[in-house]
């Protein structure tokens, strides 16, 4: 890793919750770059390659999953590593995210501590 | 009369041109006042994001602008666990501001007591819970209302027993209550699984329902003996539990209930044995899709197009019921 932030992607449609996670992120030393909804996600996980994407599971115009495969299929991002952010937590769902290339999952409500150890955990094992 | 109808022209005109004048007015202001929210939303939401994480807030924060933090912490609540919750909660308390508003759940206007109830929900502070837990007695319905949200809120299990019994009596709207109930969670189960037995038969059935919502597996036994309740609403209701909680083990039992002498328990009965895909129910829900009366001859029908298609779909002919549940498989 070098001396830059790194850069981590936040998708989201719901604005308090964006807030929620940049805000600790950024205290966390991380730059963070937004995204309202999947189309957004996507381009800017192209256009900016960013360390880690943090992407809600029901986005507008297109879902965590849809955006986690075509990170997964372009060859820039194959390796960016993705947290599902979601709050359908039931076994099938999970396994849907993982199965879409997803690393890691959390649910809402949820602690914003706890996604940073889980962001820090990930980013650590790079 | 040309004069007076001239007149009359005259002020409706002028009576126009005022209400449009004010209803311009009024609009300037409205838009003032959402600009004003939104700047200081702006201004206070790095101090609500600080206190969700813990972080003290330099200076004080004058009245308007610590509720302003706390619609604002409100609507991060829906979003955050418990834990970081308590962080917004001990920011009010040293604030005084839970004090102040335990203080005014006693005004003389209800209006007072009820923005007072709500807004403790918001503060998240557990101190609250039994300041709220007395106003589930207010003669205003509003209060009460308020209060029963705010401990859903609060997570506040000791309130679950009095929000139950003022969900029977009527006492409470049954939507908010039930909202609360559910806010509270499987932390609401160890006093519902008291209430299953309790004498007044609506307070057994709004726990067997909630029991059914929130429970698991190892309440199938509880719930199978209220299979033989005295209160057809709560035979039905440990019916429909069982089969939301998908319990197999107590098929044997919920076969009993397809005989149960009240029509809405044999198809509630006839619903969870579907669900829970028990095959030994097929000759007897066979016979009550051929036999019974509307419901509980639909029920079955369905029930059984769940548990086996193909006997569904060969029966088809010997009942509406089964011609309609063989349609809804296709």
């Amino acid at each position: 890793m070098t001396d830059e932030k790194p850069l981590i992607l936040v998708a989201d449609d719901d604005d308090d919750i964006r807030s929620l996670v940049t805000f600790r992120l950024e205290r966390s030393g991380y730059e963070v770059v937004q995204a309202v909804d999947g189309d957004e996600a996507l381009r800017l996980a192209l256009e900016r390659i960013p360390d880690l994407a943090i992407l809600d599971v029901m986005m507008p115009k297109q879902t965590g999953y849809e955006v986690t495969r075509a990170i997964r299929a372009n060859e820039a991002t194959r390796r960016m590593p993705v947290i599902l952010l979601t709050a359908r937590v039931q076994e099938t769902d999970v396994t849907r995210g993982f199965d879409a290339g997803a690393d890691d999952y959390i649910k809402k409500p949820f602690s914003p501590q706890e996604l940073r150890a889980r962001v820090q955990a990930i980013l650590g094992r790079r | 009369m040309a004069h007076v109808l001239a007149a009359v022209a005259a002020a409706l005109g002028v009576l126009g041109v005022v209400s449009v004048c004010v209803l311009a007015l009024r609009r300037i202001q409205v838009a003032r006042a959402d600009r004003t929210t939104r700047e200081a939303e702006a201004r206070l939401r790095p101090i609500a994001l600080a206190l969700v994480d813990g972080e003290p807030v330099a200076g004080e924060l004058e009245s308007r602008d610590a509720l302003r933090v706390a619609a604002l912490l409100s609507r991060y609540a829906r979003w955050l666990n418990r834990d970081a919750r308590r962080n917004a909660a001990s920011f009010f308390e040293q604030l005084n501001a839970v004090d102040d508003a335990m203080l005014e759940l006693r005004a003389r206007r209800p209006w007072r007591r009820a923005t007072a109830a709500f807004a403790l929900g918001d503060m998240g502070s557990p101190r609250a819970v039994p300041a709220l837990v007395a106003s589930l007695d207010d003669p205003s319905r509003d209060v009460r209302a308020a209060a029963t949200r705010s401990l859903g809120r609060l997570g506040a299990a000791e309130a679950v027993e009095p929000l139950v019994h003022a969900l029977a009596s009527g006492h409470l709207p049954h939507g908010v209550a039930g909202e609360a109930l559910l806010a509270v969670g499987a932390d609401a189960l160890p006093s519902l699984r008291r209430l299953e037995r309790e004498s007044d038969a609506t307070v057994r059935a709004a726990a067997v329902e909630l029991v059914g919502l929130l429970g698991n597996a190892s309440d199938a036994p509880l719930l199978v003996e209220r299979l033989r309740d005295t209160s057809a609403e709560v035979r039905a209701k440990a019916a429909r539990a069982l089969g939301r909680l998908g319990a197999g083990d107590a098929a044997s039992a919920l076969r009993a209930g397809l005989d149960d002498r009240i029509p809405f328990v044999r198809a509630a009965a006839a619903n969870a044995l579907g669900i829970v895909g028990d095959e030994e129910a097929v000759p007897a829900l066979l016979h009550i899709a051929r036999t019974d009366r509307f419901e509980v001859a639909r029920a079955a029908a369905r029930a059984l197009a769940r548990i086996d298609p193909s006997r569904t779909r060969a029966a088809a002919d010997e009942s509406p019921h089964l011609r309609e549940a063989t349609d809804l498989l296709a």
